[in-house]
């Protein structure tokens, strides 16, 4: 089956020469430019990381742009500036869970999602808050699985854990979000 | 069937997710604060051409401007009656074509208020800080952080006058306008 959601780059990064140009500057005009070409996926992705909850968000937010600017000079292009940016961004993340044991807090796998479980019924607003509800490690493995095309060895890598570990909490992740979507669109109350 | 990334192409319930959500508006200037605090970049100075009306208007309050309720009300020092007339508003935008010591600038402005004063036609003034929030319906989201150019509101003048005509020339004596910039003049609406 073809992969339906795995974002290559495609065609030039236009984010890409709006990093040359901040670092050129250093100027705040130049990085305004940069921040609202980048801030809208950055800020779903923050969003979704931190459960809903905005103000967490936030400072996620604050937190990797001021990360990535300190270590801007090294990016190489080599990946989209998305990607690079939503590395950092889960890295800060990662840190502002450190002590709440979110790579344990994982829902036991069981039955798998039903093979296609048509999402189409389901609003916007019920995925987000079915996303939300999930167990934090795996809501992450589910984002960058799902998402942002990552692999599970590149999850494994990203969050510390074996990727083995990654694809359980996939499947237990989807089969809470079906169970959720279900419940909401078809079950009893 | 057993290699790890085997789902990848199975559809996902968050392929109905956008990828991008519009940022809450104020985050920009918050961001920009954390990176200006760690040394990260070099903040824009505020526009040049708004320093010398900022000093005027500082002077002008202390020597023949009173503070009086909440605003800076024009009263000289020796009170003028306000002049007779309607009140009309000139909103001091954009950068002006010619530019001038900042000194000259300044001795500028405050003789051109202090006339306005003294003949009781300065109803207020303030200059306006660099940040701000545009609040406008759009597909981008219904807010954005001010951007600060050449269109800039910049600050404004309230003055009294007889007619929109006296307030054009009154406006087009502003030495913003003379200096080539744009002052817009609207008539208070007394409803």
């Amino acid at each position: 089956m073809k992969p339906t959601r795995a974002v290559p780059v495609s065609g030039p990064d236009p984010a890409r020469s709006l990093v040359g140009r901040f670092l050129a500057t250093r100027d705040e005009r130049a990085f305004r430019d940069l921040y609202r070409a980048a801030t809208p996926r950055l800020w779903a992705f923050a969003l979704r990381l931190a459960g809903g909850r905005a103000g967490e968000a936030e400072e996620l937010v604050q937190e990797c742009w001021a990360r990535a600017v300190e270590r801007l000079d090294r990016f190489r292009g080599d990946s989209a500036f998305a990607s690079w940016l939503g590395g950092i961004l889960v890295n800060c993340w990662r840190e502002s869970w450190r002590e709440l044991r979110w790579i344990a807090d994982e829902e036991p796998p069981g039955e798998p999602p039903s093979p296609g479980t048509p999402p189409d019924p389901a609003s916007r607003l019920d995925l987000e808050s079915a996303l939300a509800r999930l167990p934090e490690g795996s809501r992450a493995v589910l984002l960058l699985h799902d998402v942002e095309g990552m692999t599970h060895a590149e999850i494994g890598d990203r969050l510390g854990i074996a990727a083995g570990t990654s694809k359980s909490r996939l499947f237990a992740a989807r089969r809470a979000m079906a169970r959720r979507l279900d419940t909401k669109i078809g079950g009893p109350g | 069937m057993s290699d790890l990334d085997d789902e990848r192409g199975a559809p996902s319930p968050l392929d109905l997710l956008p990828r991008e959500l519009p940022p809450p508006p104020a985050l920009e200037a918050r961001v920009v604060a954390r990176l200006a605090a760690r040394g990260l970049l070099t903040r824009r100075r505020a526009a040049r051409w708004l320093a010398p009306l900022a000093a005027a208007l500082a002077g002008l309050a202390g020597g023949w401007l009173l503070r009086s309720g909440g605003g800076r009300l024009a009263e000289t020092a020796a009170p003028a009656a306000p002049a007779a007339g309607a009140l009309y508003l000139l909103l001091i935008e954009g950068e002006p074509a010619e530019t001038r010591p900042v000194a000259e600038m300044v001795a500028t402005y405050k003789a051109w208020g202090s006339e306005l004063a003294a003949r009781g036609q300065l109803a207020g003034a303030e200059k306006l800080k660099d940040e701000g929030i545009v609040l406008a319906a759009g597909p981008g989201g219904p807010a954005s952080p001010l951007e600060v150019g050449p269109a800039t509101l910049g600050g404004y003048f309230l003055v009294r006058a007889g007619s929109l005509a006296e307030a054009e020339a009154i406006a087009r004596d502003c030495p913003h306008s003379r200096l080539g910039g744009r002052v817009t003049v609207r008539p208070v609406d007394p409803v």
